[in-house]
């Protein structure tokens, strides 16, 4: 016998505006590496401008679960679904906010002379578009070994941002004159990192519905960096 | 009584306006027309019924007055102390119902010794205790058919039994022990209804905390119960002291006077009032005396009535907050 | 903490029809334990089993073995001495038609406690045990069915309490109340399982989820599910449990 038949829809619908969310996300991600490649301020204004839908989708979303929790009560799987969605919904406007962020620097650094872009971004980058795109899907699919992969892959992309940090205050060093260039590709290297943190973290909450385990990443990266 | 009949007008502020039941000739059924207004013919039905009820009411007051007016006319006069306070006396040519009066509450105390504990214990048995449905089923068809048996029969039997077979002689002990087994089933069925009313919860409550079964019946569900065992008693009460043609065969048509240890000696035959009635009216002639005694059983009944109301009254009031 | 009640695989039948199969089930003390599952699961069927109120019932058997701080109730125990240790508060309240005291005083009265000053002592003990001494005391002596229906309730408490049991079993005892009244008892379920053992039936998942250690899942008189309240409430580890406390049946 079905019951608590609106519910299920209600919980369904959810479900799916979050991979509306997460595809409009994919795509402002899509975006911005095109914009970063190729300085294109045209693609950047583009990109902070998309953020609306985006931010849109979160305050809907949002109204929607808390509406869940006030009328439905929801415990178990139910509850370990909501309380998930709402921090999820919560990391992929983060991450299109980053997006919009790396965009006005890309802005910034076309306006000035060009200067040597460290290697090791394109990399980051593309680790970075892969780690969100898996995330998502993990979301989509229940697939927690995805979602499990995607954390592992945090690493690699910290990683990477040690490096390119590392080049930039080398460079810095030897042009001084370009320091603002310089600064602002390291602001862009922050936030491509915080965009992976986020994915780990919609990663994270994927492995909580389906296993009812919870490893925030927050608690990891503070050990990481104590220990090293 | 007037609120309760459902009366429409256009005025009525609870006028209730409901669609109309069409029935298959397209007349209105018995509901009312959506107007609020009932038909006229219904209305006159309505009158009538409350006419006859009202009737009804007026011809059993007028009964009882009647009765109650004709005995008093006739019997008041009467009632004189010489008749109340003495024995009948030959040598002053005086009529007195005293002893009657005593064998009267003799016998009444007499049957309720003994019908109280034996029809309240079955009672309780009957309903807490008893498992086989069955053996319930026949007891309690035993005793209704007792219930029935007009009273002469009991004087019969109660004659060849306690009379004769036991030989306790006419006597007021052998018309109580008649008058047991004709009350038997009354207190039997008012104790086993009361002891019905005493909620489970009760019962499981009492169980639940440690109490053994009887004392669980003796503490909670008899004290809940007593005032339907006390209804019991009036009723039997009632009975005995109307009892006439079971007692005439069995206690007798003595008048003397006795203590209460003559009385519950075999061999002691009295009359109560009730036959003492019968016997001054039909056998001497007395109306005058009949009519006299019949004003004291009346009140005497009256009495009983409300002394037992108010018994009844006095035990709940410790347990039930009225407030 | 100790196991006080074991129940080994106890099998009940009413007539033919078997209403509890297999349940093994520890108690612990000091722990409020919850018994969940739809109507008709066996749930109050076997807290009764716990103080024999099953034996009330003509055609119930039992196979199996329950005992209670390690002796079988059933087969080594008085039933009396039984319901003095384990004592039940019903779903609707049942008090006597008699006044507060002699309510609370009925239980230790059974057990021969006759003397003013002790039935007295008891009386307030319980009563402030059941956080009701305050709103009673001027009137002890009045009738308890004068009370509200939450008074009455933790008069039902008071009363069970009075005889200093080691468990109390509760039966749907709030689901006549309304909020307040609901909320009053939880509160004192909470304190009185510092002292006592509480075994509870509840329908209402919230109430369970609030304020048991342990949940037990009971579907079609088998035992699906117990563990910790907040792993059964979480992420329950058997799917019709799942289904049962999301409301998806039952």
């Amino acid at each position: 016998m079905a019951t608590r038949i609106e519910y299920d829809e209600e919980l369904r619908d959810i479900s799916s505006q979050i991979r509306a969310m997460g595809t409009e996300v994919k795509r402002a991600i899509d975006m911005t590496v095109e914009a970063f490649s190729g300085l294109d301020t045209e693609r950047a204004n583009q990109i902070m401008q998309h953020d609306d839908i985006i931010d849109h989708y979160e305050s809907l979303i949002e109204e929607r679960c808390i509406e869940i929790v006030v009328k439905q009560a929801p415990i178990a799987s139910d509850w370990r679904k909501i309380a998930s969605y709402m921090r999820m919904i919560s990391d992929l406007e983060r991450i299109a906010d980053n997006c919009s962020d790396i965009s006005m620097y890309i802005k910034r650094i076309a306006a000035g002379p060009e200067v040597h872009v460290p290697v090791a971004f394109t990399g980051m980058f593309d680790t970075m578009r892969d780690m969100v795109s898996d995330t998502i899907e993990s979301f989509f699919n229940g697939d927690t070994k995805l979602a499990a992969a995607v954390i592992r892959n945090d690493e690699v992309v910290d990683r990477d941002f040690d490096v390119i940090m590392k080049e930039i205050s080398a460079e810095i060093q030897k042009n001084p004159g370009h320091t603002d260039q310089f600064l602002d590709y390291l602001m862009i290297n922050k936030y491509v990192e915080r965009m992976a943190d986020h994915s780990a973290n919609i990663a994270s909450w994927v492995t909580f519905i389906v296993k009812g385990q919870l490893r925030l990443q927050y608690t990891d990266r503070y050990r990481k960096n104590s220990e090293s | 009584m007037k609120s309760d009949m459902i009366t429409y007008s256009a005025a009525d502020p609870q006028s209730i306006s409901r669609p109309v039941a069409k029935t298959a000739d397209g007349k209105n059924g018995s509901v009312p027309p959506e107007n609020g207004k009932i038909s006229s013919s219904r209305r006159v039905k309505i009158g009538v019924l409350q006419g006859l009820m009202r009737v009804s009411f007026v011809i059993i007051l007028a009964l009882l007055a009647c009765m109650i007016g004709y005995i008093i006319y006739r019997g008041a006069a009467h009632v004189t102390w010489t008749l109340v306070s003495t024995s009948p006396s030959l040598l002053n040519d005086t009529i007195g119902i005293l002893p009657n009066i005593l064998n009267t509450l003799y016998i009444v105390l007499m049957t309720l010794v003994l019908v109280l504990p034996l029809g309240v214990g079955t009672a309780v048995y009957l309903t807490e205790y008893a498992a086989n449905a069955k053996l319930v089923s026949v007891i309690e068809f035993a005793t209704e058919t007792l219930a029935g048996i007009p009273s002469i029969i009991y004087g019969l039997a109660g004659m060849l039994i306690f009379v004769q077979f036991f030989s306790l002689g006419t006597s007021l002990l052998a018309g109580a022990l008649t008058l047991v087994i004709m009350t038997l089933p009354t207190i039997i069925r008012t104790t086993q209804e009361s002891l019905k009313t005493v909620p489970d919860s009760y019962r499981e409550g009492g169980l639940a905390l440690g109490a053994g079964k009887w004392y669980m019946i003796r503490t909670v569900v008899l004290p809940s119960s007593i005032d339907g065992i006390v209804t019991g008693c009036i009723l039997a009460i009632g009975r005995i002291v109307g009892e006439s043609a079971a007692l005439l065969f069995t206690a007798g048509m003595a008048n003397e006077i006795m203590n209460l240890g003559e009385a519950i000696q075999p061999g002691h035959a009295g009359s109560t009032l009730t036959v003492a009635l019968y016997m001054y009216a039909k056998e001497r002639g007395e109306f005058d005396v009949a009519f006299a005694i019949a004003l004291i059983l009346l009140v005497l009944t009256f009495l009983i009535n409300m002394a037992a109301k108010l018994v009844a009254k006095k035990l709940r009031r410790p347990t039930q907050n009225e407030d | 903490m100790a196991t006080i009640i074991q129940s080994e695989n106890l099998n009940l039948w009413y007539g033919d029809h078997q209403a509890l199969k297999d349940i093994n089930l520890s108690i612990e003390e000091h722990q409020i334990t919850a018994l969940i599952g739809p109507s008709g699961c066996g749930k109050s069927t076997f807290m009764k089993t716990l103080n024999r109120m099953n034996d009330l019932v003509k055609s119930c058997r039992i196979e199996g073995k329950v005992t209670l701080n390690g002796v079988d109730i059933y087969k080594d125990m008085d039933a009396n001495i039984l319901r003095k240790r384990v004592g039940m508060v019903f779903q609707k309240a049942n008090p006597f038609p008699m006044s507060i005291y002699d309510n609370v005083a009925y239980g230790p009265r059974i057990h021969g406690i006759r003397s003013h000053a002790k039935l007295d002592e008891i009386v307030e003990r319980s009563l402030q045990q059941a956080a009701l001494w305050d709103e009673c005391k001027d009137r002890l002596k009045t009738s308890a069915l004068g009370m509200s229906g939450g008074q009455q309730q933790r008069l039902c408490i008071a009363r069970a309490l009075a005889v200093e049991p080691e468990v109390l079993l509760m039966d749907e005892s709030t689901s006549a109340l309304d909020p307040i009244s609901t909320a009053k008892i939880e509160d004192l379920c909470l304190e009185l399982k510092k002292k006592y053992t509480i075994v509870m039936v509840t329908h209402n998942m919230q109430q369970a989820n609030r304020i048991s250690d342990v949940t037990a899942f009971f579907l079609l008189g088998e035992l699906i599910e117990a563990g910790e309240t907040k792993q059964i409430f979480l992420n329950p580890t058997n799917k019709k449990t799942e289904e049962y406390i999301t409301g998806r049946f039952g």
